[in-house]
């Protein structure tokens, strides 16, 4: 017979004698044979150890709170590990309702991600280049030779036929416009 | 019922010794499971039989025709499938007792198949009246319902593990203790029938009490 059905047996019988100390021995050897099972279950899984310790426990209270119905004459492991098994499925199927219940978004945040999705794969580009159509044509030429095609402020000034400060005055107060244009579209 | 939801220390080492503390105060005068079980079977039966009284009603000359084979045939086989399915059931609420599917129920199948084998009588499998069939069916249904749930009660004092298979257990006792009631209306003799129809009706309910299961008996 395997030696921890005998002294897991002897534990439960001490307990019914009001024995803490031996009780809270088995429990605590119970708990780390479960952690160790349930952790490489959630592995698998991907879930964390968070969830591991919340389902020892409540095998644990799930065996305590049921541990009068157990018959001395019958084994131990087997009356464990079909509670263990119940209690594990049962926990696992409530983490996969709130894990789906946190995913799922109402259909109004459905469809707006739809249409987002649809403009991400128009790369952006064109959004910026909406936005950039609102601005003066001053300003809408100083970004683009800036801030797309990347010239410095010495090469846009000489381009656009202006100087320096003109193009970095211009560049800033477009940048801001822009973060406002872009703002309100995001709000409206 | 979730013992232990809220307010769960978050130290499980705090928890055992919480749990500890209470060590020797589980035997608090409890009725066992297999006394309530037992009290429930036998409400069931009285259920049962009420019901098939007021729905059908004793068949005629029931005193004279409880003495013959053709009656005692289906008791019999009713009461060895409900003593199987008794077993099955009390398993069921066992944790970790195997089910012994073939042992419970062998004796009940071998009695009938016997009895279909060797019947003479000529009685046919479509019953002595046109609506035998449904009404047989149905008044067995109707009969076993209050006997279901009285049996999924009598579980949740056990300790179910495997809620669908223990719910179709409680299923084939309520079905079993409701055939057992129709007999005392059932004008429909022959092993044939019996085997068949009864044992329909038994699988309608045993299928509910799978599907009711895992609702009624989560703990």
């Amino acid at each position: 017979m395997d030696s921890r059905e005998v002294i897991w047996a002897q534990a439960m019988r001490a307990e019914r004698q009001g024995d803490s100390a031996a009780y809270a021995r088995f429990l605590t050897e119970f708990a780390r044979s479960l952690r160790r099972v349930v952790r490489l279950r959630f592995r698998q899984l991907g879930l964390g150890d968070h969830e591991t310790e919340d389902i020892v426990q409540e095998v644990l209270i799930a065996v305590h709170s049921r541990r009068g119905q157990w018959d001395e004459e019958r084994p131990l492991l087997p009356w464990l590990n079909a509670i263990a098994r119940y209690k594990t499925i049962d926990a696992m199927r409530r983490l996969r309702r709130d894990l789906s219940r946190r995913v799922d978004l109402s259909d109004e945040q459905w469809s707006s991600m739809f249409a987002a999705s649809e403009s991400d794969v128009e790369t952006g580009a064109m959004d910026v280049e909406k936005l950039i159509a609102e601005l003066p044509p001053r300003q809408q030429s100083t970004i683009r030779v800036v801030g797309i095609e990347g010239a410095s402020h010495r090469e846009a000034a000489e381009r656009l036929g202006t100087s320096e400060g003109a193009v970095r005055v211009a560049f800033h107060r477009s940048l801001k416009k822009l973060m406002a244009i872009a703002q309100r579209r995001l709000e409206g | 019922m979730r013992q232990g939801k809220a307010a769960r220390p978050v130290r499980t080492d705090d928890l055992i010794q919480g749990l500890a503390m209470e060590a020797g105060q589980s035997r608090a005068g409890r009725l066992s499971f297999e006394l309530v079980l037992s009290l429930g079977i036998v409400a069931a039966i009285i259920g049962a039989f009420a019901i098939v009284l007021l729905l059908a009603g004793p068949r005629p000359g029931l005193p004279l025709l409880a003495q013959s084979w053709i009656f005692q045939f289906k008791v019999i086989a009713m009461v060895l499938l409900a003593g199987g399915a008794a077993w099955l059931v009390r398993d069921a609420a066992r944790p970790g007792a195997p089910t012994r599917l073939g042992g419970a129920l062998a004796p009940a199948l071998l009695f009938l198949a016997a009895n279909v084998v060797l019947d003479r009588s000529g009685y046919p499998l479509s019953g002595a009246r046109a609506l035998s069939v449904p009404v047989c069916v149905g008044t067995i249904v109707l009969a076993s319902l209050p006997a279901l749930m009285l049996m999924l009660a009598s579980m949740r004092r056990g300790i179910p593990t495997r809620l669908g298979r223990a719910g179709f257990f409680a299923g084939l006792l309520a079905g079993t203790l409701g055939a057992l009631a129709y007999t005392v209306a059932c004008v429909n003799d022959g092993a044939a029938f019996v085997s068949v129809w009864y044992v329909a009706a038994i699988l309608i309910v045993a299928g509910l009490g799978a599907v009711a299961g895992p609702r009624a008996l989560a703990w």
